[in-house]
């Protein structure tokens, strides 16, 4: 039988609450139970105790198992995130590019040596941006 | 014709362009919400690797308290299992965190060479007319206000893709991460505290032969035992705080999916900051729990 990954924790659970019913039993009644009682009480305690965190880990390992397939996607729609912030920023250089540009042709339109020298400058700018 | 084509224009063009820079400014907004949230995920994830270290010396704390006869617990099983729940973990939080760059980079700032051009001319002519000034000033304006709206809108298209294609990915990664790695986690400790409890309780049992001749180390053991109950529900609070953070995570992401056609600015805020303030709580909660140990 193939037990899932809930399966497998929900059994750990049930285990680690039958481990602490044993460990309450053993502090709750001290005073009434034999030394030998409480040794095998606590050797009782410490098996359900170490099946319980055996079934957590299967769990665990299981599910992991289970999700490679989401953190695979995740990694790739990271990967198209990051492509998308360097293609806005590479849109961001073009539209200043642009706007300089039309910045420049403003300036062409009414020459004067200073507004053609300044708006010249301002598409030089735009376009040493967007090479670095 | 002409001469009245040219007192209509300058008249209208400042109120477009007041209309078209508050476009640009909304959209602009609207991401910053995200923006938020992403940094208070990120605080988030980075404590994982404290979490799981945290855990390991759980486990080493709780083979201290094995009794005679007990088997010790697996510790190696950690160890081996830190590293691909660190890289789960580093899925999520690093897709969140591209998230919220793409939510911030700011496209606001473009065409802004645009609205200097104004003061470039006059610099350049100071005998420039008034008339020509408020053109060029108006034009400017205008382009800029059209480049932004330009930038963001295709900043929010790609924010939704994105969104889209991650949102089943990350309600399964943040599920596995709250209901499996911390689970597992949180199981440890509370492991820990039962094993110690039963140490305790068999270390200061009267009916125990050793017991009896050790009364100074059994007054020791019990304040010990009591200090470290405390540090114990510290610790167990902290992982419900990551869990609880995580399961912010899924729905403030499940939010943002469900939205995605008609995000606007003050709904973001309204929906995002609870869960953000949820986050950096349990960031805090997480680092004083296991950073210093």
């Amino acid at each position: 039988m193939k037990l899932s990954a809930l399966d497998w924790r929900n059994l750990s659970m049930l285990y680690q609450d039958l481990a602490n019913a044993v460990l309450r039993y053993r502090v709750a009644n001290s005073k009434t139970l034999s030394l030998e009682e409480k040794d095998s009480l606590n050797l009782a305690f410490g098996q359900l105790l170490n099946a319980s965190e055996t079934f957590a880990n299967e769990a665990l390992s299981q599910a992991l198992v289970d999700i490679e397939a989401s953190v695979k996607n995740l990694q790739v729609v990271t990967h198209d995130a990051i492509e998308a912030v360097q293609s806005l920023a590479k849109l961001k250089s073009v539209l200043d590019i642009a706007a300089s540009a039309v910045g420049l042709a403003s300036a062409l339109l009414a020459p004067t040596p200073g507004t053609v020298a300044t708006a010249l400058s301002g598409l030089v700018t735009a376009v040493q941006a967007a090479k670095g | 014709m002409s001469q009245q084509r040219s007192i209509r224009v300058p008249r209208l063009v400042p109120q477009v362009c007041s209309v078209l820079i508050l476009l640009a400014c909304c959209s602009c907004t609207d991401v910053a919400a995200v923006q938020e949230f992403a940094r208070a995920s990120r605080s988030v994830g980075r404590q994982f690797q404290p979490l799981a270290n945290g855990a390991i010396r759980s486990c080493e704390r709780a083979t201290s308290f094995v009794l005679k006869g007990q088997q010790p617990p697996d510790c190696a099983f950690f160890v081996k299992i830190e590293p691909p729940l660190l890289a789960v973990n580093n899925a999520l939080f690093s897709y969140i965190s591209s998230l919220g760059k793409l939510a911030g980079l700011d496209a606001s700032g473009t065409g802004t060479s645009l609205t200097t051009i104004g003061a470039d001319l006059q610099r350049a002519d100071p005998r420039i007319s008034e008339s020509t000034l408020s053109k060029a000033n108006a034009a400017a304006g205008l382009a800029a206000a059209l480049v932004n709206v330009l930038a963001s809108g295709y900043q929010q298209k790609k924010m939704i893709g994105i969104i889209e294609n991650a949102n089943p990915s990350v309600q399964q990664v943040a599920g596995f991460l709250d209901e499996y790695a911390a689970f597992r986690y949180s199981q440890q400790l509370r492991d820990e505290q039962s094993r110690e409890q039963l140490f305790c309780a068999q270390w200061t049992d009267p009916d125990v032969p050793e017991v009896k001749r050790e009364p100074i180390a059994v007054d020791l053991l019990n304040r010990k035992c009591k200090a470290d109950d405390a540090m114990q529900k510290q610790k167990l609070a902290a992982i419900a705080s990551y869990q609880e953070a995580l399961r912010s995570v899924a729905a403030a992401h499940q939010q943002l999916y469900d939205d995605r056609h008609h995000w606007n600015a003050a709904q973001l805020v309204t929906q995002l900051a609870p869960a953000t303030t949820q986050i950096s709580d349990a960031a805090q909660a997480m680092s004083k729990a296991f950073a210093e140990e």
